[in-house]
């Protein structure tokens, strides 16, 4: 029997709370220690608290050749 | 946020820079990228039991700290890549409608659960169909050199 579209969306909130809770979500900046040219690792430093950096990241990244043309 | 299969896992964790991978690298360095357990699982067998399928041969032509940087990260998935555990997925996946199959069910939970797009780089049509049937997107992803 096909559940209905209130308790599937129930089901998704119960979901994502308990991701949530288990530390199953992603980490922003989990790749930061990895080979990544140096203006696109000072972008990801920059801002962490309002998410702005990833704009500075793409930025950063679109004008370094090491990211765009190997 | 975006999920990724195997393939693009695997090129993820290599640290390989190729223009058709900036945005998922970036977006696990901005906690946006996840993938599934059974995608992680077939790319770590895949790698552990080396064959002749495709992982097999990527990794076989990444550089020396390419492969050790795999390797690495199969052992401790980086906290920049989500990963939803069955615990929290089967509560959806049992509810999709259709006939699916472990893995393309895990992958259309954990889109609804994320609202994420799905991105893979083989396509596939019980995931394109059954995907679309509950409104999670996905993206056929074409790597270049």
């Amino acid at each position: 029997v096909a559940i209905s579209t209130d308790e599937m969306q129930a089901l998704i909130e119960r979901a994502r709370a308990r991701a949530a809770a288990a530390g199953e979500l992603p980490v922003r900046g989990g790749l930061v220690q990895w080979d990544l040219p140096e203006s696109v690792k000072t972008a990801m430093r920059q801002d962490l608290e309002t998410g702005a950096y990833l704009e500075a990241a793409r930025e950063a990244t679109s004008g370094d050749p090491e990211m765009v043309q190997q | 946020l975006l999920i990724v299969d195997d393939r693009l896992l695997l090129e993820v964790l290599s640290g390989t820079q190729s223009p058709s991978l900036e945005r998922f690298v970036l977006a696990a360095a901005a906690g946006e990228l996840c993938t599934t357990g059974s995608w992680y699982w077939r790319l770590g067998r895949a790698l552990s039991r080396p064959g002749r399928g495709a992982l097999t041969r990527v990794f076989a032509d990444l550089s020396e700290p390419e492969q050790a940087r795999v390797r690495a990260a199969l052992n401790d998935l980086p906290p920049g890549i989500g990963l939803l555990s069955l615990r929290t997925l089967v509560p959806i996946m049992r509810t999709l409608p259709g006939q699916l199959n472990l893995l393309t069910a895990e992958a259309i939970a954990a889109g609804l659960v994320l609202d994420a797009t799905i991105a893979v780089t083989t396509p596939s049509e019980l995931l394109a169909t059954s995907a679309a049937e509950v409104g999670v997107d996905v993206e056929t992803v074409e790597l270049t050199a």
